[in-house]
């Protein structure tokens, strides 16, 4: 049971920190943020299944491999970006956590620029050309 | 027909299907906004892929090479942090080039003092001087020498005495004397005697040059001797062939 691991080392990791924090606040947060990335790195794995999951309803339907591409790279910047952001703002910055989402969230949209360009071409092509 | 929409009906459900399992997976609200415009946009496509392969035939192909352009694009848009080595290389480079600059200037100006002072002194006109350095290693650092001198002198008509040219000037030629210039000495000897083969040798020069005679060609080649601390072995001195020689 994985789940009693990951709260339990949750759980740990809290009642240490709080146990630091009043001598060494740059302990607790370095084990902070070491327990989180232990956590991520130990579900990232898991993920795994999930897409595997949806390469396979791809794959089954049929849709062309580039959308599911496009929808794991999505996933991907997102789980990054939030990770790298949560880290940021329990260091108690929060301008650069949000600085650090808002380059995710260009990201994302540079994903779609292809997909747009393609659309916007087919409506052009549907206008008459003398029009 | 019926075949045809069932594939189409089936790709729209695996879209959304999709879709919804990414707004599963996605980790915070912030994201969703922007996931939930690309995935429509996917969900968009699919829905209108009938008219689109009905417009412009394979649009999925047309899709792939936009996407693919466009990675290509970013890789070729990430800014490369030079290396050491490269930085070390273009040093390298600059460095040469610096070197070399700065021994066409250093034979620009040699070459201008020596024809001024052979002028003054010996009152003799000089058409062009070429110098040219060679560079030596010395430990870590090329050292430029004087390895030969070229003077051309015009064609001679109405030769100067060279008596005539003031002799007490000496000071000019002291002044220039702070180039160091590292001659080997060495040759000296043998290359003397290559010269005085050629002065005996008045038509042993190019077409249009002799070598100039003897006397004005000693004295230049005293001056530049001792003003520069040129090997005399390597100076040479040349006239353009006229009537009286």
């Amino acid at each position: 049971m994985e789940i009693i691991q990951i709260v339990g080392l949750g759980l740990i990791a809290t009642i240490l920190i709080i146990v630091v924090r009043e001598q060494k606040p740059l302990f607790a947060f370095l084990l902070a943020a070491f327990t989180g990335l232990f956590i991520f790195i130990f579900l990232i794995g898991k993920i795994d299944s999930v897409i595997t999951v949806l390469e396979d309803l791809a794959d089954r339907s049929g849709i062309p491999s580039i959308y599911l591409k496009t929808i794991l790279k999505i996933i991907g910047i997102a789980y990054i970006v939030e990770f790298g952001a949560q880290i940021v703002r329990d260091a108690g910055q929060e301008s650069i956590a949000s600085r650090i989402e808002f380059a995710g969230k260009v990201l994302i949209l540079v994903m779609a620029v292809p997909i747009i360009s393609v659309i916007v071409e087919t409506v052009m092509g549907l206008l008459p050309a003398g029009g | 027909m019926i075949a045809w929409l069932s594939d189409w009906l089936r790709d729209i459900i695996a879209v959304i299907l999709l879709a919804a399992f990414v707004e599963l997976l996605l980790p915070n609200k912030a994201m969703l906004r922007y996931a939930r415009l690309v995935i429509g946009l996917l969900i968009l496509l699919t829905i209108m892929s009938p008219i689109l392969r009905l417009l412009q035939g394979d649009f999925n192909a047309k899709l792939k090479d936009g996407i693919t352009h466009w990675d290509q694009l970013e890789v070729k848009r990430e800014v490369k942090m030079p290396t050491l080595s490269d930085i070390q290389k273009k040093a390298e480079q600059l460095n040469e080039k610096q070197e070399s600059d700065a021994a066409a200037l250093m034979e620009q100006t040699l070459e201008s003092a020596m024809k001024s002072a052979v002028t003054k002194q010996t009152g003799q006109q000089v058409e062009a001087v070429d110098v040219t350095l060679s560079w030596e290693k010395q430990g870590q650092k090329m050292t430029p020498s004087l390895e030969s001198v070229l003077v051309s002198l015009p064609e001679p008509d109405e030769q100067k005495k060279p008596a005539d040219a003031p002799s007490s000037t000496g000071d000019e030629v002291q002044e220039v004397t702070a180039v160091q210039v590292d001659i080997n000495d060495v040759d000296v000897q043998s290359d003397a005697g290559e010269a005085a083969k050629k002065q005996d040798d008045p038509n042993g020069g190019q077409d249009g040059w002799v070598q100039a005679n003897a006397e004005v060609g000693k004295e230049i080649r005293n001056l530049l001797a001792e003003g520069w601390a040129v090997n005399p072995g390597s100076i040479q001195i040349r006239q353009r062939a006229g009537s009286s020689n």
